[in-house]
């Protein structure tokens, strides 16, 4: 039997951006690039954390513009695809996502919470007009069952999607819930299926290899795990994994080494690790792009950041919902000063 | 104010329902249900959506009636309420911006009453997915380039973003509005005491006609910016408690109706 195909999808240009406030320079994105295509790596997602047009005060500035590190990007790819990450909510067409295509962006990814993907059903019809691909993930897709995350992808399947992938944004995702989710997607839709896992449990590797298991086509990983909090999967360690596991990719892992490399060495200002805090966020299901912003909160009202991570799981918060995290560590300070 | 028709184009909708069960003339011929008896209005009140609407204005605009939007199609005068009533005497469509422009836009527009040096405002507003309808999910691009394009119009600054979010928490979620500001200068006590004072005051205002609005989070600042946060709770009639954001836009759009009414009026009188 020959052995399986794996996209593999590096979004440590986009999400990893988390980890150091959005401030990527163009001049590490288009080495990072360059180093990544030369390792095979297929797809590589460009931009804020939370994609075109998300800098904000909400979520954090950019330091660069999307134009700004698009270009490079783009100028120093040669066989890699350059995707951009969009949140609608965030991005509209008219003002972020039409500006991209004419730059040259043909790959997007859209990314709803997992329960509203009818939000993004304009955009995937305007970028497939425009003959660009149009791949959708589901964020925070631990919050509800698998039933409930096939329906909202056979929407997207509907609108023209080409993938859709399953967000642990939390990274709290089960070994056993990544195997009924998968697999319902994969038996349920005509069209691909990804994986992109957080570390917060510890699991994201071992989810990215179920989930390839389970039919998944395409999985997510980011240099040494770059990215917030307990980071994303380790692209290194995950490719690894995939080809103990006899499964075939276009990556060579030496290669891929290397750009890891020069990752740690230049845009990585710490080695994500799962402290204390990434593992109560992990298990109480919270976002991990929240981590900095909860940290700090917590600093500045003097509330535990385990208080903060209950409340904003009692209120059951979605990726974007940064200004919520302030309002509660506000509210908690005054009743500690009240009792 | 009397509602002479309902109109909707399912027969099916527990809206016309309800409206028949108040002895309401309803028809489910959409917009041609209005103009077969639109001599008889002094009002229309479109709540379709941004398209829907760019047309309906196509067969209303040569009439004597005064058109209030509820879509963020941004075609007429932006009002907001608390901030521009006296522009309802301006113009033939009345577009009341968004459900986020109408709870945040008061805060951004008291913020810089108060600090004139006020040079960027961000509004993030966050809904229950189960208050959002087709309407509102399809023109979500509409409804941030409508509530960027107000903002700026209003408070007169030059960069604005508009961001929504939808949460499908149960219980639902209370609409919530936070507003951002940056400054060119860091604030002074005196400067946050005008702030407060400022945006206290407008919030005041505003639950004045939607009287389930209220300030979550005072100012709270760092350097050069700041954020406050308002909740809406809608009155709970009709539409449940949490869909604020669909109360504060219906509200504005009565009080908004009720001053071109008296328009009306005093037109009949004199």
């Amino acid at each position: 039997m020959p052995s399986q195909q794996i996209t593999i999808l590096d979004p440590s240009l986009r999400d990893g951006s988390h980890a150091i406030g959005h401030s990527l320079t163009p001049e590490s994105v288009a080495r990072y690039v360059q180093l990544i295509d030369a390792a095979g790596v297929d797809i590589a997602e460009v931009g804020h954390g939370l994609g075109l047009g998300a800098s904000s005060a909400q979520v954090g500035f950019s330091k660069f513009s999307d134009a700004c590190l698009n270009r490079a990007a783009l100028d120093a790819a040669k066989r890699i695809k350059i995707c951009n990450f969009v949140i609608p909510g965030f991005a509209t067409v008219e003002r972020d996502i039409a500006p991209a295509i004419e730059q040259g962006i043909s790959v997007f990814r859209f990314g709803t919470h997992c329960t509203e993907a009818d939000l993004s059903k304009r955009h995937i019809q305007f970028v497939r007009k425009q003959g660009a691909t149009a791949m959708t993930s589901l964020i925070m897709s631990h919050m509800v069952s698998a039933e409930t995350l096939l329906d909202q992808a056979l929407k997207l399947q509907d609108y023209g999607a080409s993938s859709v992938t399953l967000m642990d944004s939390a990274g709290a995702y089960s070994m056993s819930e990544t195997t009924d989710k998968i697999s319902t997607l994969v038996e349920g839709l005509n069209i691909d299926v990804g994986f992109h896992g957080h570390n917060n449990l510890s699991l994201s590797v071992a989810n990215s290899v179920i989930a390839a298991k389970c039919g998944a086509k395409i999985v997510d990983g980011t240099a040494r795990g770059f990215g917030a909090g307990a980071g994303n999967t380790p692209i290194e360690t995950m490719v690894a994994a995939l080809h103990k596991e006899q499964f075939s990719t276009n990556v060579d892992l030496m290669k891929l080494l290397q750009a890891g490399a020069y990752a740690e060495a230049t845009f990585i200002e710490t080695l994500p690790c799962i402290t204390e805090s990434g593992v109560i966020s992990g298990f109480y299901g919270i976002c991990g792009a929240f981590q900095k912003h909860i940290l700090s909160a917590s600093a500045r009202f003097g509330v535990s950041v385990e208080e903060i991570c209950q409340e904003l799981s009692n209120r059951k918060a979605v990726a974007g919902q940064e200004d919520l995290i302030y309002e509660i560590a506000v509210n908690l300070q005054k009743r500690v000063a009240n009792e | 104010m009397h509602c002479k028709l309902f109109a909707g184009r399912r027969k099916d909708s527990p809206g016309l329902a309800i409206a028949s069960k108040h002895g309401i003339t309803v028809s489910t011929d959409g917009i041609n249900g209005v103009l077969k008896i639109l001599n008889t209005l002094d009002v229309v009140f479109d709540c379709t959506g941004a398209d829907a609407h760019r047309s309906h204005w196509e067969s209303l605009k040569k009439s004597h009636v005064k058109v209030v939007d509820l879509t963020p199609s941004n075609i007429g005068i932006p009002i907001i309420p608390s901030v521009n009533l006296q522009d309802v005497h301006c113009a033939q469509n009345l577009s009341l911006v968004t459900c986020g422009g109408q709870g945040a836009i008061p805060i951004a527009y008291a913020l810089k009453q108060a600090i004139p040096d006020l040079d960027y405002f961000e509004v993030v507003n966050t809904i229950a997915s189960k208050s959002a309808g087709p309407a509102t999910r399809d023109n979500l691009d509409d409804y941030i380039t409508t509530t960027e394009s107000v903002l700026k119009r209003l408070t007169g600054v030059k960069d604005a973003k508009a961001i929504l979010i939808l949460n499908p928490a149960e219980p639902c979620i209370n609409m919530k509005s936070t507003v951002f500001a940056s400054s060119r200068n860091a604030f002074s006590e005196h400067d946050k005491e005008k702030i407060t004072r400022s945006v206290n005051e407008l919030a005041a205002s505003v639950s004045q006609y939607v009287p389930g609005y209220r300030i979550t989070m005072q100012p709270v600042y760092d350097g050069k910016n700041l954020m406050v946060s308002i909740e809406v709770l809608g009155i709970g009639d009709y539409l449940p408690r949490y869909a604020g954001n669909l109360d504060i836009i219906t509200a504005a759009a009565i009080a908004v109706a009720q001053s071109t009414n008296q328009v009306v009026k005093r037109a009949a009188n004199a």
